[in-house]
């Protein structure tokens, strides 16, 4: 009997993943000695992912392959890497207060974060199904029980039983996916199913397209497009809001990472077939998307439909495919980071205890009332819109030259046309900040963690749109 | 090497922002001190970079670009944030920086009292910041940016009195012309793009001569609609009638417009581009037909205005004419050293004005004034030099900017009598208008006994003292301009021509305006009554302007007008709107039926999902 091959073990690729788990793990015994006041697990939170982003840097000649070629280091996961470290960063930063506000005093959330970051640095460095579907199920978890993490509060349990439930319907797909392509190609590797393709050698082509739909919704899913994304305004609206933030940003990035290398890398012979459904998913999810935001009031459940909106824009630069797209993937991805977490933490900041100032009519007059605040939100919602000279121009700008470059014409210019809907309702807040008068008293929650974040996410938002140069040459 | 250079960009900005948000808080005239203290900074590095390129060979002198950052990298095309440091944009700075300040300093007098003190001070630090943006770009690209910020800080200096209704149309005006000449610019700007790809000064003046031949036809598009824009900010023919309104803002803002800043920025254009107008004989043709019209044209205009700034304002059209026959004719330099005697002699005579306006308590009428000399003498002093300077006495610094120009205009290679003969003429004619004010305001006896004239503060003396001195003696720097700028120019410094004959005929002329108006002083009101009788029609037409404002008001603003209402009515309110509001409705529509559609039960979300997966998977795998 053949024995199985033991991988060759490849310590410093993986190194970003086991600090994190180490520091995760801390997190969790830490937890158990200190009093009420989880602020330190916070910080240390924020080490460890400092320190895992930094280990990331590990090999010096990139890309390298481990673990047989289901595992690899390349530019692409490095940057995913430091993205995934500045998001959950800053979703760390906005809960401190907000769970003091919010009695949400569980250590384990914390831990919860560290673990789903884990979960996502092995998503967008995976080249293997098998790691992939991993990868997605830490990050599925976590998340499962940090959307549900204020257990007293009804919402918050709806949005965690309905995320898991149809969570786990998508993970059947997703795996049942899984196993027909490996039926179709005889392998996991991403390396091994692409040149199988190309070669010719598919056993069964239905198989394979078979497959290649279920994960199409598998990953759909995960990122909330169209028609999968019902579990988005919901779950985003139920959540706590420092992990509707969260979500929207780094869980998204870690399965387009996924996405984009099974998809362009694995599945590019037979592009032809699935690529025209990608491109009606993506379509109707932009459509979907801002056509739902426009009539909501609730500002989580606008931002929940925007971001179904902005899943569709992404998916665009996986349809293209080429290098640009890649790095246009990349650059989006750090603009919508910078945005969203920013106009979460202008959110987190005007709630208070007992009122979170949810309704879009209660930020009437803040303009007024605090200038610098609404200007940050305004500008937040013009880079989200897409308007120079913003970061989020920057971002739309390449990924639809990608598009354009491969001769997706009708498909940019239903983009724009998105665009220019979904600046209907971007508007709509900044009129009601700075055009109509002040409806309720604003007893905003000045935490400075809080205003850390928004601050940052200023800088961001104006620096990628105004010199995107650097940023640029390195996502390429 | 020249990093430091950004310095004379960053001083004004740090100043138009700082006191922008923080001004109000300064108590007092300290707004105006900041003010002029950082724009005095920028002087001072701008002469530091003087010495700096002094201190170079004369072949290294030029094409020295500072890269701050590296901005937009895109496949070939890249745009960095870069100045350009040689000898053409430092002698601007100078100018811009050096008589900038001066105005600075006299403004903190003009405008002590005004309510809105530090608002005024924060736009002419914009000001400052836009035109020398304007002049250090090292390409198009902020070229246009800063020519752009110097129409919104011109806009908002004109309207900077918004109480008065003159003010503000004035500032409207001033702000469509020059969006017409933006326009041009912009164009100007794509077609170089097209034709070099890039936007880079130092490549496109590398790559033309390479390129293109002599009257090739992209080289003449750009360089024509160049023109435009050159024309408009320089208030040359046909985009003139801005300017003259224009001094309805504050007069120190209408000395930063006339002597240091914005009409300057034309003739900086062309000598910038001189590498493409020597490849587009007929554009500088036409660049020196235009220039000699302009000056005979504002000339005869000016000959009786009653507005003491406007009959300056239109002196500025007049000489700025001669810039451009200058450069049109080949002389770049000698239009630069025009520009820069120029500088000082009419923000000398603006600033001087402006006291004796400060004096009278808002008088502006000539025919108001009189007898000054007894009551205002120093303004009075400079008020002389100024004129004498304007007119071209021998030995002021505007008789050798000037008398180069004239001669030039003959004996150049482009240069012909035609052009020569307009000079010439101009010439008599700004003896004339010039003296006139000067007669009317300043000697006799006060028309007006009932305003006391007082004389100007010393803040407001000081910087006319030393711009009269320097209109006095800047004319022996000549020499020395033109080879400090001379790399620019491919190295070419002007001939100077020697020609008694038209040399004499041009100071005749010159003398010739003096005795005329000296004599039209002297004649008593009965025959001066006759005389006016006799020439009324004449009067009348220049008087009017030659209906240049009446003509555009039928050709282009009430067609415009009437079309406007037209398409408001019909296409506006019956077509757009309607549709717009159809459109609205359904969209509104759907969005509702989504919320709907999002019920709140799981159920119909995984059926939802699982309908998808059908749909998908019938299209992809059995279609």
């Amino acid at each position: 009997m053949d024995m199985i091959p033991a991988p060759e073990i490849d310590l410093v690729s993986l190194a970003p993943v086991l600090v994190l788990s180490v520091f995760a793990m801390g997190v969790l015994i830490l937890d158990l000695f200190i009093g009420k006041n989880k602020t330190i697990l916070a910080y240390i939170s924020i080490a460890g992912l400092v320190v895992s982003a930094l280990c990331s840097f590990g090999h010096a000649d990139l890309p390298v392959s481990s673990f047989n070629g289901a595992y690899v280091v390349d530019n692409f996961s490095i940057f995913f890497t430091f993205i995934f470290a500045i998001s959950s960063s800053l979703a760390i930063l906005l809960s401190i207060n907000y769970n003091e506000q919010e009695g949400i005093k569980i250590g384990e959330y914390y831990a919860l974060i560290l673990f789903c970051t884990v979960g996502m640095i092995l998503l967008c460095s995976s080249t293997d199904m098998i790691m992939i579907f991993l990868g997605i199920e830490i990050v599925s978890i976590s998340l499962y029980i940090l959307a549900g993490i204020r257990r007293t509060d009804q919402r918050s349990n709806e949005a965690a039983l309905k995320y898991f439930l149809l969570g786990a319907f998508a993970t059947g797909f997703l795996l049942y996916g899984m196993a027909m392509i490996y039926g179709a190609t005889g392998t996991t590797k991403l390396a091994g199913i692409s040149s199988t393709i190309v070669a010719g050698g598919v056993k069964s082509q239905a198989i394979l397209l078979g497959g290649i739909v279920l994960l199409l919704i598998g990953f759909g899913f995960k990122v909330a497009a169209v028609p999968f994304h019902m579990w988005a305004p919901d779950v985003y609206q139920g959540a706590p809001t420092p992990i509707t933030a969260f979500m929207a940003v780094g869980p998204k990035a870690a399965v387009l990472a996924a996405f984009y290398r099974v998809f362009a890398d694995g599945f590019h012979g037979v592009a032809a077939s699935w690529e025209m459904a990608l491109m009606v998913v993506a379509v109707l999810s932009m459509f979907i998307g801002n056509l739902g935001a426009i009539m909501q009031t609730n500002i989580k459940r606008l931002l929940a439909y925007s971001s179904i909106s902005h899943a569709g824009y992404l998916l665009i630069a996986i349809i293209a495919r080429n290098s640009l797209g890649a790095s246009s993937l990349l650059f989006y991805m750090l603009t919508y980071l910078f945005t969203t977490f920013g106009v979460f933490g202008i959110v987190i900041i005007l709630g208070r205890k007992g009122n979170e100032n949810l309704e879009m009519e209660n930020y009437s007059g803040l303009g007024y009332k605090h200038p610098l605040l609404a200007l940050s939100m305004a500008i937040f919602l013009l880079s989200l819109g897409g308007l120079p000279p913003f970061a989020g121009f920057v971002g739309k700008f390449y990924v639809f030259s990608a598009a354009l470059q491969e001769g997706y014409v009708t498909l940019v210019v239903l983009a724009v046309l998105n665009s220019a809907i979904s600046f209907y309702y971007y508007l709509k807040v900044i009129v009601y900040m700075y055009m109509t008068d002040q409806k309720v008293e604003f007893q905003p929650t000045l935490s400075p963690y809080a205003l850390l974040v928004v601050a940052i996410a200023v800088l961001g938002t104006i620096q990628l749109g105004i010199f995107p140069g650097p940023v640029i040459a390195l996502a390429q | 090497m020249f990093l430091y250079a950004w310095a004379i960009l960053f001083l004004p900005l740090l100043g138009f922002i700082g006191l922008s948000w923080f001004g109000d808080r300064l108590p007092g005239a300290k707004s105006g001190y900041a003010a002029s203290a950082v724009v005095g900074a920028a002087f001072l590095v701008s002469f530091f970079a003087f010495g700096h390129l002094l201190s170079l060979e004369p072949e290294q002198r030029i094409n020295n670009v500072a890269v701050l950052y590296p901005w937009i990298q895109a496949g070939s095309f890249h745009l960095d944030l870069a100045i350009l440091v040689d000898p053409l944009s430092v002698f601007m700075l100078l100018i811009i920086t050096g008589v900038g300040f001066l105005i600075h300093v006299y403004s903190i007098g003009y405008m002590d009292g005004d309510p809105e003190y530090t608002r005024f001070f924060s736009y002419m630090n914009l000001f400052i910041f836009s035109m020398a943006l304007l002049v250090l770009a090292a390409d198009f690209f902020f070229l246009i940016v800063g020519w752009a910020l110097v129409g919104l800080a011109s806009y908002l200096l004109i309207g900077f009195w918004t109480e008065k209704t003159s003010a503000v149309l004035a500032a409207r005006k001033a702000f469509v012309m020059n969006v017409i000449g933006d326009v041009g610019m912009v164009i100007a700007a794509f077609v170089a793009f097209d034709a070099f790809g890039t936007l880079n000064f130092v490549e496109i003046f590398t790559e033309a001569p390479k390129l293109f031949g002599e009257n090739d036809e992209t080289v003449l598009l750009i360089t024509l609609f160049l023109l435009v824009g050159a024309f408009a900010k320089s208030a040359q023919l046909p985009l003139h009638t801005w300017l003259p309104d224009a001094m309805e803002g504050p007069t120190p803002v209408s000395a930063l417009i006339h002597a240091a800043t914005m009409v300057t920025a034309g003739v900086y254009l062309v000598a910038r581009c001189n590498v493409l107008y020597d490849l587009a004989p007929y554009a500088m043709y036409f660049i020196a037909t235009v220039g000699a019209t302009t000056a005979i044209f504002a000339g005869t205009i000016a000959l009786v205005q009653n507005d003491i700034k406007r009959v300056i304002a239109y002196s500025t059209m007049s000489q700025l004419g001669y810039m451009f026959l200058a450069a049109g004719v080949g002389a770049y330099s000698l239009a630069m050293f025009h520009l820069m005697t120029h500088a000082f002699f009419k923000a000398l005579l603006f600033l001087s004005a402006g006291s004796v306006i400060h004096g009278l308590h808002g008088e502006q009428d000539i025919r108001n004034m009189g007898g000054l000399k007894t009551a205002m003498p120093i303004t009075c002093g400079v008020f002389l030099i100024g004129t004498l300077t304007l007119a071209g006495f021998p030995l002021t610094s505007g008789f050798f900017s000037k008398e180069a120009i004239i001669m030039s205009a003959y004996h150049a290679p482009m240069g012909n009598f035609l052009f020569w003969s307009l000079a010439v003429l101009t010439a008599g004619l700004t003896a004339f208008y010039s003296f006139r004010i000067f007669f009317y305001a300043f000697l006799g006896n006060s028309r007006n006994p009932q305003v006391k004239a007082h004389e100007s503060p010393p803040i407001m003396l000081a910087p006319l003292a030393v711009l009269a001195f320097f209109s006095l003696v800047m004319g022996l720097a000549g020499p020395a301009v033109m080879h400090f700028l001379a790399p620019v120019f491919g190295g070419q410094i002007p001939v100077h021509y020697e020609d008694g004959l038209l040399e004499s005929i041009a100071l005749l002329a010159g003398l010739a305006g003096f005795v005329a108006v000296l004599g039209l002083y002297l004649t008593d009101e009965e025959r001066l009554e006759m005389i006016k009788e006799a020439l009324l029609p004449f009067h009348e037409i220049l008087y009017k302007k030659y209906y240049v404002d009446e003509l555009y008001d039928l050709l282009i603003v009430i067609p415009t007008k009437a079309t406007g209402k037209f398409m408001d009515q019909l296409t506006e309110k019956k077509g757009i709107d309607f549709s717009v509001d159809k459109v609205g409705a359904v969209v509104k529509q759907i969005s509702e039926e989504i919320s709907a559609w999002q019920n709140g039960r799981v159920r119909t979300y995984a059926l939802n999902m699982l309908a998808g997966v059908a749909i998908i998977l019938l299209f992809v795998v059995f279609k």
